[in-house]
């Protein structure tokens, strides 16, 4: 499937320079989109065949979204902290009515390099499971 | 486990190069400060473990469900306006 969504669609491969907690070996992934809107996409493991994360671009769900990370955290990421992209994980444990977002915990992608961590926001409202269908 | 006694601004060392920091006490509640190298992570420890458990419970979700995710997500579109 072709990404529309710039800058992240000239992505193939992420590298989590900090692993997604309780993943620590997997470091890289395989970006792709899974629809034409750019917001739903796939985090493939490039090492484990059967892991895979689904995340989607938080705008369209959560538009007041707008998570403030420190500097010195994300710097290691790129030099252009204006290109970083937020994209957040989805988790659907039954029916896709409970489907939700990890808004607490976003993944910070750099376009450029390709280099990603999870980060843990310091916004204690911020909920690691916000449902995604109220959202939208 | 250790137990020391800290006053405010006062700090304790761990190994090397971690620093923890009594940055103000309010109540029952301490504000504290850590400087440590960026290869060790720093998390409340329910966050940590909330989160590892949270990143387990979203890995590798079915097809299916990723399939009703794109449904849910793609605009609806209109594959024959002339019928």
């Amino acid at each position: 499937m072709t990404a529309t969504l710039l800058p992240l669609g000239s992505l193939s491969t992420v590298e989590f320079i900090e692993p997604i907690l309780g993943f620590d070996d997997e470091r890289h992934f395989q970006l792709s989109c899974l629809e034409e809107s750019g917001v739903l996409w796939e985090l493939q493991s490039t090492r484990t065949p059967g892991l895979r994360f689904v995340v989607c671009v938080p705008g369209p769900f959560f538009p007041d979204y707008a998570p403030t990370v420190d500097e010195t955290v994300v710097a290691p990421l790129t030099d252009d902290l204006a290109e970083l992209a937020v994209l957040v994980i989805l988790t659907v444990t039954g029916s896709i009515v409970t489907a939700t977002a990890n808004l607490l915990a976003p993944l910070v992608i750099a376009p450029s390099t390709g280099r990603a961590m999870q980060v843990v926001l310091a916004d204690d409202t911020l909920s690691l499971h916000a449902a995604l269908h109220s959202a939208a | 486990m250790l137990i020391l006694t800290r006053r405010v601004g006062e700090s304790i060392v761990i190994g090397d190069d971690i620093v923890v920091t009594v940055v103000e006490v309010r109540g029952d509640s301490v504000r504290i400060g850590v400087r440590a190298p960026r290869s060790v992570d720093v998390h409340r420890e329910e966050v940590y473990h909330e989160l590892r458990r949270a990143n387990q419970q979203a890995a590798s979700p079915e097809p299916e469900v990723v399939e009703a995710l794109r449904s849910l997500i793609a605009k609806p579109v209109d594959l024959d306006a002339s019928a």
